[in-house]
């Protein structure tokens, strides 16, 4: 493996993890927002 | 898709070797390629034909509307029937057929737009696809069920929904479930592709304006689809368990699921239509030979449409009774989206001013979206302004309204899309002169349909209604007469782009349209399995950057 070989597969790397975490956050944002809309009318 | 056991096992066979080396290959064969892709071009595919299905059989129930509407008095069906057409229709249409063609367009192009080789998330982008069928499936098979389908209009005001609903909502409730989590983990796998999957040289701002526009739709849909979710999952609740959240008697609001209710619906309209004004954005620099005018004010524009979008929601509830103060504040902040609206038109005109114009399909359909949402937003203008809804409201002059924004807009934005991305995608030319004729028919009756629909409305014709009284006849007749038409013409498209993928002239050109900018235009034609291996470089997508006026 070359040098800039092993860049690349970082830079890949680093490209699936900022994914995973954009993900979880917007997801966790979603469920978050779920669970207000019900919570907040909760006193009926 | 005719498929054998055999084409299954070879499946099997060829995926015997494991999962993850299956990168360098083309497409597998077969049912399973379909059940199993997590290639975006293939799921892009697998959208489409399921959002065209969907507006065939909601067209279907159109034309059953607009035939019992052709006369006065009761003809072909029972007014309940009648109620379960036009509620399974506006469902239809916006959950199966419109939101799921964007998804499927954001598929295909976005990934090739932004010089990415696929979605972030490619596994659970087949997840999203393939609740879709299920969800439609299960919203559809309530018709088949006793007491009938949901009939209390696509709104489904409590208690409506809830006290006096059939049995077969709960199954209405479980499809919206599925379908908001398919949306939802469709939103997320845009904003985790344009947000991480980029060309590493290209900056937000050297973004195309689709990709613009539905990073912000995603964004609208995580703000707006749990909302929905939260809605049906009270009325679930109120329904089986004893709740009252919308319930008076047990200390419930009603009032209060209208305004969840619009609290995602008003922006769900605005994710029916950013991703329309990305695509008109892209087609008329192509087909004028010049940059976008207005770039970044594009940008800003919807992103001001966006915000703007949540804190509208109850110019739809003038009339349940709310102060005069909350009235005026609605009112105004209804008519301030005009202003980035009007941004946009003034910004597409002004592109096609002293342009080279030429007219192929796809641009014939984008200036026809132009003028047409345009008339789309002026009547809506009108119904902002809260003393003249409380005419307006619920006749047909609202759905004059939205059908302008949503049929003309939204759904002309995706017919000009496909048209200008399909030679892409297969390498190969629908055929123009049937196109044009299929234009003209389509334009011509669609404002046949939905025109006089205006003067219904204004004369006093309520809307979701079976039978009317003899003064609205004449109206009524040319209104179905042009709906029959207008559904008439989609048998034409399917006839052109059907024929276009199977035998349609051969292109060999990368760049399919001489002027058309975008990387998505550097890649083979048709677009390969797999592209962009290597990310492109900074030159190239400067110099596809159909903003290159500003640089
Ligand atoms: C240009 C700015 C717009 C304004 C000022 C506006 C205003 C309004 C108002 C005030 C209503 C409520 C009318 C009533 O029920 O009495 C309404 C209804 C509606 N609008 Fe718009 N609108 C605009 C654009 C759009 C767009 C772009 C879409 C979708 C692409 C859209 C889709 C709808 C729909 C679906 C309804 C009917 C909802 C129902 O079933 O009651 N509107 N609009
Ligand atoms: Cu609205």
């Amino acid at each position: 493996m070359t040098k800039e070989m092993t860049q690349e597969e970082d830079r890949l790397a680093q490209q699936r993890r900022g994914a995973r975490t954009t993900a979880l956050i917007v997801g966790g944002v979603a469920l978050a927002i779920f669970l207000f809309t019900i919570f907040t009318n909760l006193e009926y | 898709m005719a498929t054998t056991t055999s084409d299954i096992q070879d499946e099997i066979d060829a995926h015997g070797h494991g999962a993850h080396d299956d990168h360098h290959h083309g497409p597998a064969k077969g049912l399973m390629r379909w059940v199993k892709t997590t290639n975006h071009k293939d799921i892009g595919t697998l959208y489409l034909w399921f959002a065209f299905t969907m507006l065939l059989v909601g067209g279907a129930m159109a034309m059953v509307i607009r035939a019992e509407l052709f006369q006065p008095g009761l003809q072909f069906v029972e007014p309940q029937f009648f109620n379960q057409m036009t509620t399974l229709h506006g469902l239809i249409m916006v959950f199966g057929a419109i939101m799921p063609a964007f998804v499927g367009l954001a598929n295909w192009q976005i990934p090739l737009m932004i010089g990415a080789k696929d979605m972030a998330l490619p596994r659970m982008n087949n997840w999203s696809f393939w609740i879709l069928p299920f969800a439609g499936s299960m919203l559809l098979s309530t018709l088949f069920m006793e007491g009938g389908g949901p009939a209390f209009g696509w709104t489904f005001y409590a208690p409506l929904s809830t006290t006096f609903a059939p049995a077969s909502t709960d199954f209405f409730i479980f499809a919206v479930h599925m379908l908001g989590f398919s949306s939802i983990m469709g939103a997320i796998n845009v904003i985790a592709t344009i947000m991480n999957m980029r060309a590493p040289d290209m900056k937000l701002m050297d973004m195309p304006l689709f990709v613009w526009t539905w990073l912000i739709t995603a964004f609208l849909l995580i703000a707006a689809m749990p909302v929905l979710a939260g809605a049906v999952t009270m009325m679930l609740t109120d329904r089986n368990f004893g709740t009252s959240f919308f319930d008076a008697a047990g200390g419930g609001d009603p009032v209060m699921f209208q305004h969840i209710f619009w609290f995602f619906g008003h922006p769900e309209v605005y994710i029916m239509i950013l991703p329309a004004f990305g695509i008109v954005s892209q087609i008329i620099p192509t087909f004028a030979r010049k940059p976008l005018f207005g770039y970044s004010s594009m940008v800003y524009a919807t992103a001001s449409i966006a915000l703007l979008s949540f804190v509208v929601w109850a110019h739809h509830m003038f009339l349940t009774g709310m102060p005069i103060a909350g009235q005026m504040y609605f009112m105004y902040a209804t008519i301030m989206i005009s202003v980035p609206t009007g941004v946009k038109v003034f910004n597409w005109v002004t592109t096609m001013w002293r342009g080279s114009l030429t007219f192929e399909t796809p641009m014939k359909w984008a200036v026809a979206f132009v003028i047409l949402f345009t008339i789309g937003g002026f009547s809506g203008l009108m119904l902002g302004v809260a003393p003249v809804d409380i005419q307006y409201h619920d006749t047909y002059f609202v759905v004059a309204h939205f059908h302008y924004v949503l049929v003309s807009g939204a759904l002309f934005s995706i017919i000009a899309a496909v048209f200008y991305w399909l030679p892409k995608w297969c390498g190969r030319m629908y055929n123009e002169k049937l196109a044009t004729i299929h234009f003209w028919w389509a334009i011509i009756s669609v404002n046949i349909l939905f025109f006089p629909q205006h003067f219904l409305g204004l004369a006093g014709m309520p809307r979701r209604i079976p039978d009317y009284s003899t003064q609205f006849a004449d109206f009524n007749m040319i209104s179905s007469i042009g709906g029959f038409a207008f559904g008439a013409s989609f048998l034409l498209l399917t006839y052109i782009i059907v024929t276009a993928i199977r035998s349609g002239e051969k292109i060999e050109e990368d760049r399919v349209w001489e002027s058309a900018k975008g990387l998505e235009w550097t890649v083979a034609t048709p677009a390969p399995y797999h592209t962009f291996d290597e990310p492109p470089k900074k030159a190239q997508i400067l110099s596809e950057s159909s903003h290159i006026g500003e640089h």
